[in-house]
């Protein structure tokens, strides 16, 4: 096991030599059980998707990094995300109505139909919780989706997403999470955010952003552009690197990291997710402004 | 073999590494037939690549190779997922939720069990080691990145990885009960 967890961490990298290679070949090779102890360390590292980037604290008052946290506060730190996810975890068990998880993998798309009126298109790398039996209320626990919903004043649809709560009043729109971030764009009717506190109305042409630390900023955005992810466009406004690079992983499944000297670096301007990837290395070259190395199966962004 | 390659050197190369190729395969799968199958996919492949000048074409087919057994190994899954979610569908009669897209709940389960198992494991590993992996495995940065920017030897980080591996190999979740989702089984190879 030891080996194969060995071989499978040498392998991952980009560069790996072709003496690595064969060396592999030869120990596969040497027993059957390797082969299956490497199917084991890899089908393992594959279901890992789900994890957590960093530990982020409620308050968001530091959004990047834990490292920045007082070293004393971490096992504390850690005790509350541990408690937080074992919340998360009992949280389906605990509450009455049966519950509807919907998952689908980078570069995957979903439709939802919850009634004849009211659809969810659910983008890749996303998932979203539904009670069975009420079809007025989501849960957007990760990724995007474009809401399709009938209007009823009497019962509107609500969205959670994270901390934050979404109401429709009549409706097309767009949700995607970033991290702790949000961004919700009214093709059509309007949505209220956050109703029972702030209650800021977004209109139709307009995207609510909400960073994961700051104030929130109401921008225009063309009704045609929202949700262009379900046709491989991908449009950004003052856009980190970071939320560009996720938001092509979603579309596309393709995995991309950003240099950390690029983190401060905006792009605006429309991205189109291409299927050849020497094509979209190309473009996202020229209209970002970057250099793009291959890092195994992942991209690496650096100036 | 040259490091400059005319345009149609990796289909070249790999004329001239098949058996290579073929070995690693039949290794890695452990299955004459698969081995073969995915060889021929790869050779599709690698015509149709457009790739600019490899610095080392014969460990990018290698690498080709590698991720080709992954992708097949997860589209099998997937359609595995498909039709056993298809089956117990009918089974149940089902339909009537109204929803069309059917997740599998006791997989999703599982899922959530061990990542859940896999957080608290990290929870309890030196700090250093846990940061490592999440920016490795998590942000997809690759070792060479990690220690640069940790100061320390690749080798280091590599060791920190294999250390969080172990430990989230030995969790109970990923115990070896003779997994009978496995994908290249036995009765798989027979069948």
């Amino acid at each position: 096991m030891e080996q194969a967890i060995a071989w499978h961490i040498r392998l991952s990298r980009p560069d790996a030599p072709v003496d690595d290679w064969e060396e592999f070949t030869l120990w596969l090779e040497k027993d059957a059980l390797h082969r299956r102890a490497y199917d084991r360390v890899s089908d393992m590292d594959a279901g890992l998707s789900g994890l957590q980037p960093t530990i982020h604290t409620e308050s968001g008052a530091q959004p990047t990094s834990s490292r920045n946290t007082p070293a004393r506060w971490k096992p504390v730190l850690a005790a509350i995300a541990a408690l937080f996810i074992c919340a998360l975890l009992l949280w389906p068990q605990l509450s009455g109505p049966e519950l509807q998880v919907v998952e689908t993998q980078a570069g995957e798309r979903r439709t939802i139909t919850l009634s004849a009126d009211t659809r969810i298109e659910l983008n890749g790398g996303s998932r979203i919780i539904l009670e069975q039996g009420n079809e007025r209320l989501a849960r957007l626990e990760q990724g995007e989706a474009v809401f399709h919903v009938r209007h009823d004043a009497q019962n509107p649809f609500i969205v959670e997403t994270g901390r934050y709560i979404l109401k429709d009043a009549g409706t097309v729109f767009n949700v995607a999470r970033h991290g702790e971030g949000l961004h919700v764009a009214v093709a059509e009717g309007k949505v209220i955010f956050q109703p029972d506190t702030k209650a800021i109305g977004i209109d139709a042409g307009k995207q609510l952003h909400v960073p994961a630390s700051g104030t929130a900023k109401l921008v225009n955005v063309a009704v045609g552009d929202i949700g262009a992810w379900r046709e491989g466009r991908l449009n950004f406004y003052e856009a980190p690197l970071d939320i560009v690079a996720a938001d092509i992983m979603r579309a596309s499944g393709k995995k991309i990291s950003v240099s950390p000297s690029l983190s401060e670096r905006n792009f605006t301007g429309v991205l189109i997710v291409e299927k050849d990837e020497a094509q979209f290395k190309r473009q996202l070259e020229l209209l970002l402004n970057v250099r793009v190395t291959a890092n195994g199966e992942a991209w690496l962004l650096e100036p | 073999m040259t490091d400059q390659m005319p345009p149609d050197g990796l289909s070249a190369l790999f004329l001239e590494n098949r058996d290579k190729l073929q070995r690693f395969l039949r290794a890695r799968t452990g299955s004459a037939d698969d081995s073969e199958d995915i060889l021929q996919d790869l050779w599709i492949k690698v015509q149709k690549a457009q790739t600019g000048p490899v610095s080392d074409g014969m460990a990018y087919l290698y690498r080709m190779a590698h991720n080709a057994v992954l992708d097949s190994h997860r589209s099998d899954q997937r359609r595995k997922k498909r039709d056993d979610a298809w089956q117990a569908g009918r089974d149940a009669g089902a339909a009537s939720t109204g929803i069309s897209a059917e997740p599998d709940p006791e997989a999703l389960l599982m899922q959530r069990e061990k990542l859940s198992a896999v957080e608290a494991a990290l929870n309890q590993m030196p700090e250093r080691t846990a940061y490592l992996f999440r920016a490795f495995r998590v942000e997809g940065k690759s070792q060479k990145l990690l220690a640069q920017e940790l100061g320390i030897s690749i080798s280091a980080v590599e060791k920190h990885l294999q250390r969080a591996y172990r430990a989230i190999m030995a969790l109970e979740v990923y115990a070896d009960n003779g997994d009978r989702r496995r994908l290249m089984t036995k009765g798989d190879e027979d069948a």
